[in-house]
C-alpha cells in the first residue's frame, strides 16, 4: 500500500480550508518548477513525502481500518 | 440536411438530436425535459452506515473520506445492491482521498424539497499522472473500498468526466440532503 502523507502547511490549499490535505507519492521536479519558478531546485525539494500542491514536507499518517469493525 | 423550425431557425439533424434530447415541444414551444442530474446511489452499505448513526447507536464517526473514481461513467454509478469493492478509485500520482470531519459540514439550510448541509470546497492533491475521472464517492475510513465502507457514490453535477492532466488539480464542493420524499 503507498505511504500517505499529511501536509502540515495550515496555508495550503490541499484538503479543504478545514482540515489538513492528504496526499501520496510527492511533488516532481518539473511541478516545483512551476511552483517556484527555480529551474534547477535542489533534491530536497521534490520526491516522496513533499505535498505537490505547496511544496512544504508532509508528516507521514498510518494506514487506518474501519472505524465500524472493531478490534 | 437541415430542418427547418416554422418561423424560427434552419438547424443540422445533429442539433435536432440534441435538442430532442434536452427539450420536448409544448404547445410550440420547445421546454426543457426536466434538470439534467449526476446519477448517484446510496447503496445498501451505505444506507446500514447512515442507519447506524441514526436511529442506532454504532460507533460515531467524526471523520468520513472523500475520494474520486474512474469506473462506472460521467452519467451512471453502481446499482444499489452493489459495493465499494465495484469501484474503482482514482490512482493518479499524489491521489489521496479526502479527510471530511463531520463537525465542519455547514448548517443545515433548505435545498429543493428537503434538508441539506455543504462542506466547504475540498482540493485533490495536484495530479502528477494523468487520468480521467468520473465522479466521487464518500468511504468511512481511509482505506482501501470495500464491501462494508462506501457511504455513496455520485458523478460531478455537470455529468461531465474530468479528463486529468499532470499538474491539473480537482476540486470538489461535496453537499448532503435528504429530501421529505
Amino acid at each position: 500500500m503507498k505511504k500517505t502523507y499529511q501536509c502540515t502547511n495550515s496555508s495550503c490549499t490541499l484538503g479543504s480550508r478545514e482540515d489538513a490535505g492528504l496526499f501520496t507519492g510527492g511533488i516532481s521536479k518539473d511541478q516545483v518548477t512551476i511552483l517556484t519558478g527555480v529551474a534547477e531546485p535542489p533534491k530536497e525539494d521534490y520526491g516522496n513525502g513533499i505535498c505537490p500542491n505547496c511544496g512544504r514536507a508532509g508528516k507521514e499518517i498510518e494506514p487506518q481500518g474501519d472505524p465500524r469493525e472493531g478490534s | 440536411m437541415k430542418t427547418v423550425l416554422p418561423g424560427r431557425l434552419a438547424i443540422t439533424e445533429e442539433e435536432l438530436g440534441f435538442l430532442a434530447d434536452y427539450f420536448e415541444e409544448k404547445g410550440g414551444l420547445l421546454v426543457p425535459r426536466g434538470p439534467i442530474a449526476m446519477a448517484q446511489m446510496v447503496p445498501t452499505a451505505g444506507l446500514d452506515v447512515i442507519i447506524g448513526q441514526f436511529p442506532k447507536n454504532d460507533t460515531r464517526l467524526t471523520t468520513l473520506y472523500l475520494g474520486l473514481f474512474t469506473s462506472q461513467t460521467a452519467s451512471t454509478v453502481i446499482t444499489s445492491a452493489q459495493n465499494g469493492t465495484n469501484i474503482t478509485e482514482a490512482t493518479f500520482t499524489n491521489y489521496a482521498a479526502q479527510a471530511l470531519a463531520t463537525a465542519t459540514w455547514a448548517a443545515q439550510a433548505g435545498v429543493t424539497n428537503g434538508r441539506g448541509t455543504t462542506y466547504p470546497q475540498v482540493t485533490f492533491p495536484t495530479a502528477g499522472s494523468a487520468q480521467t475521472i468520473n465522479g466521487f464517492f464518500v468511504k468511512t475510513a481511509n482505506a482501501a473500498l470495500s464491501a462494508t465502507n462506501l457511504v455513496g457514490q455520485a458523478n460531478f453535477d455537470d455529468v461531465t468526466a474530468v479528463p486529468l492532466a499532470a499538474n491539473d488539480v480537482v476540486k470538489v464542493t461535496p453537499t448532503y440532503a435528504q429530501l421529505y420524499q
